[in-house]
């Protein structure tokens, strides 16, 4: 496993002392701050790190552009750091698909896996969705190769404006940890994953859909499957924390150690 | 685990009403339907406008839809609870006809929309007083929280005090007076009036507090430190109540409170001190606000958002236990079922406790204190709980047996 040559200093807060260790991790343009909520409620009866992700919140960007596989080696290393021998992992979205990496690697130091609305499988597109994915793909390397040609800058100035999505504009500096990561299919990593799994879906999600969610539920041996009806992509936000936590403590109450 | 088809129970959650605190009722109302347990049950929302017509539909979810009141109700169904027993279900009125061009729209059949739980989220007159509970017990539906008696009690604030020193619990002296004694005198009653307040024992001495008999939410509550200001004060308090009731104010105080849910036994939850911004009274804006009183809170968090000091270290534990025994029994005596939160205030010269008044439906349903209980209780078990003992008491209450006959006329 590639292990970058620097590692990051990792902003994370602690909540809660008793219980077994838990770490959150939160989707992308997101900081720990937005799975804050969560974690005090889950800090009542668990140890909780709620983790910035390197490039989010208060956590420095890594020196070169990570793809997921090496996200996941930094919270390895946080793992180790901070001598915890086995956790649960919670990832939201992005954090999601850092989760699986993580567990797929090395599902040792892995008691489960808790998935919200997690990403990492490519959208099946059908209709018009299809034919715009199909259409802007070849457009953009179409003006890339003009820009490239004539030094302009149709592509920056033309082409993400209206097409790229908020992500993508937004990203800065991370653009291509962007293009990496939304471009990844963890299929083969969540195939492997024997570790308890629990995946709990907002059921009106537009980004990552409920389709996805359904996959990793077939995909995850033994997984557990819990939509929640009339949620987004983030049914933790405001006071959804409860009602997640509630799905997520009855799942962790069924593990080994309890 | 697969949840996609199992059957959910409907919940009618009403909110607003006629009522000073209607917009407050509207947040509790919401942050409930978030934290509520969607894979179990559906919520419905049911807005009841200033002007007391029920709405429904699922834009009510968005906060959005308030801001363009009343304009955003005529994208909404009109709908009623009719006082019928048996149907269960809200009826839709003012329906359109079919298709809506002309003469070719065809009447359609009166719409209902099923609902297996009532849960009201009103704050205030209509709605926590008893008033929209006399409505459910004639629909015979089965609904969450106190019924008719208990909340008409409760909201009273002098009888309830009234009623709960006639069993030991210490309370303030008071006195109520009413605002069709001072018509009769066209005004001119007014300083009869204070007369007869300062002649009661322990209203002597200034100041006084003067609040509406009736309200919640410190909604028309003041001090007054002379007779010119006891004068506003019943004035202020009269224009939101019919009545109002006056109670010294201790100088060395503080507020505590406490919540208590029914289960099989009454249960309360941690005390916590509500703490104002000016070091006096709690005010309206102190409880509804004050910006980001709750730490990186949302604006507007209802209760939720309040400043406060849950379970503080340095208070007296022997305090603390007696406020929660004390809310408790106050509870049960007054027949009490959901949540309530008991407020009580402390005369911290003698350490002595007094019972305030009893929330029948208090503000964000005092969920920031049961979390912070302990053990914890998500506020997602707290709604499931009090859903489960509403279907419990419309059972029990169903096996009673009703003789209607009509043999007394033919004797």
């Amino acid at each position: 496993m590639i292990v970058a040559a620097n590692t990051p200093v990792l902003n994370t807060q602690k909540i809660g002392s008793q219980g077994h260790p838990i770490l959150l991790m939160h989707g992308w343009g997101q900081s720990l701050y937005s799975l804050q909520a969560l974690g005090e409620l889950l800090g009542k009866t668990h140890q909780v790190h709620l983790i910035d992700l390197p490039g989010f919140g208060k956590s420095p960007a890594p020196d070169e552009d990570w793809d997921t596989k090496q996200y996941a080696e930094r919270i390895y290393q946080y793992v180790k750091e901070n001598n915890l021998k086995q956790v649960d992992l919670l990832g939201h979205s992005f954090g999601g698909r850092v989760s699986i990496r993580l567990t797929s690697a090395h599902p040792e130091i892995v008691r489960s896996m808790i998935l919200i609305n997690s990403g990492g499988l490519k959208r099946t597109l059908t209709g018009k969705r299809k034919l715009r994915a199909k259409y802007s793909g070849l457009l953009s390397k179409t003006i890339k190769q003009i820009d490239k040609m004539t030094g302009s800058k149709i592509f920056e100035n033309w082409f993400v404006p209206r097409f790229a999505s908020l992500d993508y504009k937004n990203a800065g500096s991370l653009r291509n940890i962007l293009v990496k990561a939304v471009t990844e299919d963890v299929t083969e990593d969540a195939q492997k994953i024997k570790n308890p799994t629990f995946i709990l879906w907002g059921e009106k999600d537009q980004e990552t859909p409920l389709e996805s969610g359904e996959r990793f539920h077939a995909l995850i041996s033994g997984s557990q499957f819990v939509v929640l009806p009339g949620k987004d992509h983030f049914p933790f936000l405001g006071d959804g924390a409860h009602l997640c936590a509630r799905y997520i403590l009855n799942f962790l109450k069924t593990l080994p150690g309890e | 685990m697969n949840n996609g088809d199992n059957k959910r129970q409907t919940i009618a959650v009403l909110f607003g009403g006629r009522s000073v605190e209607h917009e407050i009722s509207i947040i509790t109302a919401l942050q409930m339907i978030e934290a509520m347990d969607t894979v179990k049950y559906r919520p419905l929302p049911v807005y009841v406008a200033p002007t007391g017509k029920w709405y429904c539909g699922d834009e009510l979810l968005k906060k959005e839809v308030y801001k363009n009141m009343p304009a955003s109700l005529s994208g909404l169904k009109e709908v009623v609870l009719l006082p019928t027993p048996g149907l269960n279900s809200l009826t839709v009125i003012g329906l359109r006809s079919k298709g809506g061009f002309g003469i070719f729209g065809s009447k359609v059949a009166e719409e209902t929309i099923p609902v297996d739980v009532f849960f009201p989220c009103f704050h205030g007159s209509y709605g926590e007083d008893g008033c929209v509970q006399g409505l459910f017990e004639l629909a015979d539906v089965t609904y969450t929280g106190s019924d008719v008696v208990s909340s008409a009690l409760s909201m009273s604030k002098y009888h309830c005090k009234k009623f709960l020193e006639s069993h030991d619990i210490p309370v303030l002296p008071s006195i109520v007076v009413s605002k069709a004694e001072l018509d009769q005198g066209m005004g001119s009653n007014l300083a009869k009036m204070r007369e007869r307040i300062l002649a009661q024992p322990g209203l002597g001495n200034f100041p006084l507090f003067v609040k509406p008999a009736t309200l919640g939410s410190s909604i028309g509550v003041s001090k007054a430190d002379d007779a010119a200001g006891l004068d506003a004060a019943l004035l202020k308090a009269f224009k939101y109540d019919v009545e109002a009731i006056v109670e010294p104010c201790l100088d060395d105080k503080m507020e505590i409170n406490v919540s208590v849910m029914d289960d099989v036994e009454a249960v309360a939850s941690v005390v916590e001190i509500p703490v104002s911004s000016s070091g006096n009274e709690l005010t309206y804006e102190d409880k509804y606000m004050r910006p980001g009183s709750k730490k990186n809170g949302p604006a507007s968090s209802g209760m939720a958002g309040l400043a406060r000091v849950i379970n503080p270290t340095d208070l007296d534990p022997k305090l603390k236990e007696q406020a929660r025994s004390y809310a408790k029994r106050a509870f049960e005596l007054i027949g009490c079922a959901g949540v309530a939160r008991i407020d009580f205030m402390v005369d911290l010269k003698k350490g002595q406790l007094y019972f305030n008044e009893i929330n029948p439906l208090p503000g964000s349903l005092s969920y920031y204190l049961w979390v912070n209980s302990e053990p914890a209780v998500l506020y997602t078990d707290m709604i499931t709980l009090m859903i489960e003992r509403a279907q419990l008491r419309k059972k029990r209450k169903a096996s009673v047996s009703v003789d209607i006959g009509f043999k007394a006329l033919f004797k």
